[in-house]
């Protein structure tokens, strides 16, 4: 009896081992454990009713993550076409430059939030347009839109910190980064909603697979009726898009662009939550749950830092220790280690049966 | 052919995909290269222009370069807007080049292109307070004059030194041993604590702790110093984390090493539901924090005066006339409470 129900259960862990989101998971526990050993009331969730729901360390995981689940999820899309957007943070601090300085001119709180969701929306389609059309590198196109974004906004603010902290009516904005549903973060709500129907519209038409295999073979995807232009253009555009939103939400949260440091370096991370998720960089198969979750361990990574009090100095570092080490967790080599381990030691004894 | 052969054990299309993907990214970097090429190659062209432009039409007009560190906020911008002012003001021609996102690497381009067009002084405004003392060293050997401003640079060798006749700008210590010794007043039995540091690594940031760490008194307990790299966005992430860790502890204090991190600050107390009984401070006395202490959002706010353009283009003018100019020229700032920033914003003479 136990002997078959090993057997059978045999399969099952060898499937949860070999996948990456075990192993994300995994990586996300541990972090929370650490830190619930360096800082006691870690897990602890209260009720604030200053801001009408929960509070505690992990809600601001949450809060921080939308944004990350944002971008990562259109870098997700744009990877898997063997693509890459480097742009998304420039995008990020447009559309929340724009957001505020439209705030503070006097626009309708919802004009402004539409407005600077159609900036961002534009500038993807651009990216895409070059990158499809005119057959570009993804890798310049969006490098020059990172550079121009940045100046963009810096355009758009005329050089300052636009502040809307104080402008009548910002109310809904203001809720998007900072509220709550039913004592969740709104902003994760919204991400994860977000993401869900991306993920939809990727699993449950045709069009998960047909961007897979534009990543895989363009020229071979065309000959089968696939249209490589149009996919490539959509994913770049929904990629602009969704930083847009991801621009709001970091701004929002403060209701204040900051043009040099809002979206700053957050292209990296997102690319690091795509590859944490398990989707190759080459492109072809992706996974969004994966990069989601790569989204939220990025966020618990910088709560880490926080809560263990590392060094200034040395933040950088440890980030990258974390990254690497998940990756490594993740490698499929390591997994067979044990295997492996088995097969050369019954190779052994089978050399020394035979001596013997 | 033989490692062909040995390759197509695995999938048959990654060999060539994975070449070919290879070749896109050496491609890639080369056309970054040869882009990043063009751009410098163009930008010294067109200041080229207006350097040559600048000396010839008016030949009896002193040229000034100023290397600049471009839009950065609402500090810079008044700083450098000032300056550009005064020296027109003052009869000079100012040939004004700014960086982008703090890069070094072209302040020092174009503080050696100055130099190379012998322009009568350079001012520099340096983002780093390192990596000066060859450009320094050419600058002396011209010998044009080079008056540093705002950030003070940090220089060993000798010749080098020579080069610079007078630093102008606030001090940074001043600010920090302010914020301590508001702290000191507000709290006389002493408190507990938290730090918002800018980036690690910047002079302003070592100086204004250098001030803040020779006043605070013994019985002022830093719980934590974090950076969040002058960004209000991470400020308010940091705080809520302290907030959250030293929850038994009790945070009574925050001084933030800039406006933009009080602010972030500010909002996560409030989010917390603990306005009004964190003391805040922050520093720069931006048009926001004013606002905000007048709010009762912030306690303190020191001012980081960037309105000294007049003192630097009148430095710059008596050393050309040949009159003794003084190494180091603080320029004084002001603090604020309450009272102090509604009144500064009723006057409204704040040019930033």
């Amino acid at each position: 009896m136990a002997d078959t129900k090993k057997k059978a259960g045999n399969p099952i862990i060898k499937k949860l081992l070999g996948s990456n989101l075990t192993w994300s998971v995994v990586a996300l526990l541990v972090l929370i454990v650490i830190c619930t050993v360096f800082s006691d009331g870690f897990l602890s969730l209260r009720w604030n009713d200053n801001t009408g729901g929960l509070a505690g360390p992990l809600i601001t995981v949450l809060q921080e993550s939308a944004r990350y689940l944002m971008i990562a999820t259109g870098m997700t899309l744009v990877i898997s076409t063997a693509g890459i957007d480097l742009s998304v943070g420039s995008v990020m601090a447009v559309s929340g430059a724009a957001a505020m300085q439209l705030l503070v001119s006097g626009v309708n709180v919802w004009a402004a939030i539409l407005l600077s969701l159609l900036i961002g929306l534009a500038i993807g389609c651009f990216n895409g347009m070059l990158v499809s059309v005119l057959g570009l590198q993804p890798f310049i196109t969006t490098l020059i839109m990172m550079l121009a974004g940045r100046g963009l906004a810096k355009v758009i603010t005329s050089g300052e910190n636009t502040d809307a902290g104080s402008v009548a009516g910002n109310g809904p904005l203001k809720w998007m980064a900072n509220g709550f549903i039913l004592g969740i973060p709104a902003n994760f709500i919204i991400a994860l909603v977000i993401v869900a129907i991306v993920a939809l519209i990727c699993r449950k038409t045709a069009m998960g697979m047909m961007i897979e295999s534009v990543g895989i073979n363009p020229e071979a995807s065309r000959m089968t009726g696939i249209k490589p232009r149009k996919i490539l253009f959509l994913v770049y555009a929904i990629s602009g898009l969704l930083a847009a939103v991801a621009g709001l939400f970091a701004t929002a949260s403060v209701m204040r662009v900051d043009i040099s440091k809002t979206g700053q370096d957050l292209e990296m991370y997102a690319i690091l939550a795509v590859v944490i998720g398990g989707t190759s960089l080459l492109g072809g198969k992706f996974s969004l749950a994966g990069s989601a979750l790569g989204a939220v361990i990025i966020a618990m990574i910088r709560k880490t830092i926080i809560t263990l009090g590392i060094d200034s100095a040395a933040t950088p570092a440890f980030f990258a220790i974390v990254v690497i080490v998940i990756c490594v967790m993740q490698a499929p080599k390591i997994h067979n280690l044990g295997a492996e381990i088995k097969r050369k030691r019954a190779l052994k004894e089978q050399a020394k049966a035979v001596a013997a | 052919m033989t490692t062909v052969i040995g390759q197509r054990n695995g999938p048959l299309r990654n060999v060539p995909e994975e070449e070919y993907n290879m070749k896109n990214w050496k491609k890639a970097i080369a056309f970054v290269v040869s882009g990043a090429a063009l751009v410098s190659f163009a930008a010294c062209g067109s200041s080229n222009g207006d350097a040559a432009d600048n000396g010839s039409s008016d030949s009896g007009k002193k040229t000034v370069g100023f290397v600049a560190v471009g839009p950065e906020g609402g500090f810079r911008s008044a700083n450098e807007k000032d300056i550009q002012n005064a020296f027109k003001d003052a009869g000079f021609d100012l040939i004004y080049s700014p960086t982008s996102n703090s890069d070094q690497s072209k302040q020092i381009q174009a503080f050696n292109k100055f130099v190379n067009d012998e322009v009568d002084a350079i001012i520099l405004s340096s983002t780093e307070d390192s990596g000066w003392d060859d450009s320094l060293k050419k600058a002396a050997e011209a010998e044009i004059p080079v008056f540093t401003v705002d950030r003070n640079v940090d220089v060993k060798d000798a010749e080098a030194k020579k080069a610079i006749v007078s630093h102008i700008g606030p001090s940074n210590e001043w600010c920090g041993q302010q914020a301590a010794e508001f702290l000191n007043e507000q709290y006389p039995d002493g408190a507990n604590g938290i730090i918002l540091e800018g980036i690690a690594g910047l002079s302003v940031v070592k100086d204004r702790q250098t001030g803040f760490d020779s006043k605070i008194a013994s019985n002022q307990k830093v719980l934590e110093s974090q950076s969040a790299n002058w960004s209000t966005d991470e400020a308010k992430t940091v705080t809520a984390g302290l907030l959250d860790k030293y929850k038994s502890e009790g945070i009574k204090w925050i001084w933030a090493q800039n406006d933009e991190m009080a602010l972030g600050a500010a909002q996560a107390v409030d989010a917390a539901g603990l306005k009004g009984q964190v003391t805040i401070i922050g520093n720069d006395g931006t048009e926001a924090a004013l606002q905000a202490v007048a709010d009762g959002d912030l306690a303190f706010d020191i001012e980081y005066n960037p309105i000294f353009g007049k003192e630097t283009a009148q430095a710059v003018k008596d050393y050309l006339d040949g009159k003794d100019v003084e190494a180091n020229i603080e320029i004084d700032s002001k603090t604020f409470t309450k009272e102090e920033a509604q009144a500064a914003l009723d006057s409204g003479e704040r040019q930033y």
